[in-house]
């Protein structure tokens, strides 16, 4: 199962927000959506992993907690990070237009889950 | 989505690995004992695999282990503990208390706060930078790992970068040190990089110990002296159009009572190391404080921990493992029978062995070469200190190609250089490496009377 979506403000139907970025220390990082319309709150993000519009730089930041022991399999990593972010993006992008999807996104989150839990 | 690394050509590589075990294995060699004829055919497997990474580095260490309870435990009447143990060696602890002080630094970003205390006195000199950047790089990998020391530099070195003008050769100068830098401060310490350890746990399977310090003796003067060489040589062939290169300065802020616990638990750690031979405490037991502190105050917690190079670790010891192997099953035994070198020039002997294992790391893991050639070299070597240390050196300061160290990668990942600017500056340094590991090795070795 794969879809993607527009985020929308459930209040007034907005598709302009602004994302607020809230990090607290010892806590993970959430990001507030904020409708720019109504100024109403749209959704909240719990982080598992930040990357910027500079790819090369986010992988920098992950790797200063790793210990790698291949010149080899870290070359494919270094390599792999920055394209696979950006054909992601495109790909969720051609998705969104193609797709419409117009389910909310728990029932979106909780489709994929289904889906997952048919594969195992 | 097709499953990554279950690709036809690393099943291919796999069976070509078992295929060359079973050939070395049944291909008759005369005078050779059964057991060690197995050993050599475990060898033939895990050089394969190490060389080709069909399986990750660390699944080869489980397969040397299940390869070895498999055909070795039988022929030589021994358990199978005496292949797992190695897992748990020594310097396997030593090296898990280095890599939990790296989590703990990173964590409460005391690598960055060094850097940025270090880079804030270096003045806007381009040189000044480079040094104090490539010191910064290499300081941290003396007590970090190389690439956790090379991505926190590069970052740095990069809002430095983006300041210059497109075309300045200062650029490379910097992206290039960095790495280099690490990986020539990794050679420092025992717990800088994975081959020194391993060097410490073979030589201690052959009855000698080095304690923290005293490989410092000898690896602290070679760092120096190819760090040096090595600023000299980017500053010469890099220099700097701009007469000032500056970092965004960042006010400091004082230490919180968490990062004063990681500083001061970090500075006793490093001095008891240094003082083992007054306290008689065995490093690895040391590496225990850290270890203790930082999970027992929950400083680290279980996603912390879960970080840890543990893939290092099991490579570490399954070339530990392979190293039991190789002398419990009498291979080098025989080998030794083949190859006379009790007469031959000890330097001659030492800079063969360490030009060998360094043209075989441009291609593969330096981990993978220490494990794989450490054990042989100091089962034949009459005299295995002085060629063992600098094997392992040897393989730290070979640095050729982007893949020949995952610091070289990383900087490589930059895109600011191509593999030829990477390889011309790399070729000098590992062939100035190589006099510098030979010459300074046998010299220290000497002057500490290390060199049994």
């Amino acid at each position: 199962m794969e879809s993607a979506k527009i985020d929308r403000c459930m209040n007034c139907g907005g598709t302009e927000v602004t994302n607020l970025v809230y990090v607290r220390t010892g806590e993970p990082v959430c990001i507030f959506v904020k409708c720019n319309s109504c100024g109403g709150f749209v959704s909240r993000y719990v982080l598992s992993r930040y990357t910027s519009d500079q790819p090369y730089e986010t992988l920098l930041r992950m790797l200063r907690q790793y210990a790698y022991a291949s010149g080899k399999r870290c070359l494919e990593e270094v390599e792999e990070f920055g394209q696979t972010v950006k054909a992601e993006f495109e790909r969720v992008q051609r998705l969104v237009a193609e797709t419409g999807e117009e389910r909310r996104v728990e029932e979106l989150i909780e489709d994929a889950r289904r889906a997952e839990k048919k594969q195992d | 989505m097709p499953v990554r690394g279950l690709t036809s050509k690393n099943l291919l590589h796999s069976a070509v690995a078992l295929a060359l075990g079973a050939a070395v294995y049944l291909v008759p060699i005369p005078g050779m004992p059964d057991p060690a004829k197995r050993c050599l055919a475990i060898v033939a497997v895990a050089t394969w695999l190490w060389v080709t990474e069909a399986i990750p580095l660390f699944a080869t260490s489980f397969l040397i282990v299940l390869l070895s309870a498999l055909f070795l435990t039988g022929p030589l009447d021994i358990g199978v503990q005496v292949f797992f143990a190695p897992f748990f060696d020594p310097v396997i602890m030593l090296f898990l208390g280095g890599f939990i002080l790296s989590q703990a630094l990173d964590k409460y970003s005391l690598d960055d706060l060094l850097a940025r205390a270090i880079l804030n006195r270096t003045g806007a000199k381009p040189g000044n930078v480079l040094f104090g950047m490539m010191l910064v790089a290499a300081v941290l990998s003396m007590w970090m790992s190389n690439t956790a020391a090379t991505a926190l530099l590069v970052g740095l070195a990069l809002t430095i970068i983006r300041r210059l003008e497109a075309g300045d050769p200062f650029r490379i100068a910097l992206i290039l040190g960095i790495p280099f830098a690490a990986n020539i401060g990794g050679v420092a310490t025992p717990i800088g990089t994975p081959p020194n350890a391993i060097a410490l746990g073979i030589l201690a399977e052959h009855g000698i110990r080095l304690s923290f310090v005293r490989w410092m003796a000898v690896g602290i003067p070679i760092t120096a002296a190819m760090f040096f060489l090595l600023w000299w040589l980017l500053s010469k062939l890099f220099p700097a159009r701009t007469a000032t290169v500056t970092l965004p300065p960042v006010e400091p802020e004082p230490l919180d009572r968490r990062q004063w616990t990681v500083v001061i638990t970090f500075a006793v750690t490093v001095l008891l190391w240094l003082t083992a031979e007054l306290h008689k405490l065995p490093s690895s037991v040391v590496a225990l404080v850290p270890t203790l502190v930082f999970t027992g105050l929950r400083l680290l917690d279980k996603e912390d921990f879960g970080r840890v190079g543990w893939d290092v670790l099991i490579l570490m010891g399954g070339g530990l493992s392979l190293g039991v192997a190789i002398q419990r099953s009498g291979l080098t035994g025989w080998l030794m029978t083949l190859v006379h070198l009790e007469g031959v020039n000890p330097v001659l002997l030492t800079a063969a062995f360490t030009a060998v294992a360094m043209v075989v790391t441009t291609f593969i893991s330096n981990t993978s070469a220490a494990a794989l050639l450490l054990p042989l070299v100091a089962g034949l070597a009459p005299h295995p200190t002085v060629p063992v240390l600098a094997v392992a050196i040897g393989v730290s300061v070979s640095m050729v190609l982007p893949v020949s160290t995952p610091p070289n990668a990383i900087a490589y990942g930059s895109g600011l250089f191509g593999v030829r600017t990477m390889a011309r500056v790399g070729i000098i340094v590992s062939a100035a490496g190589l006099v510098l590991v030979v010459l300074g090795v046998l010299a220290l070795t000497h002057l500490f009377g290390l060199g049994r």
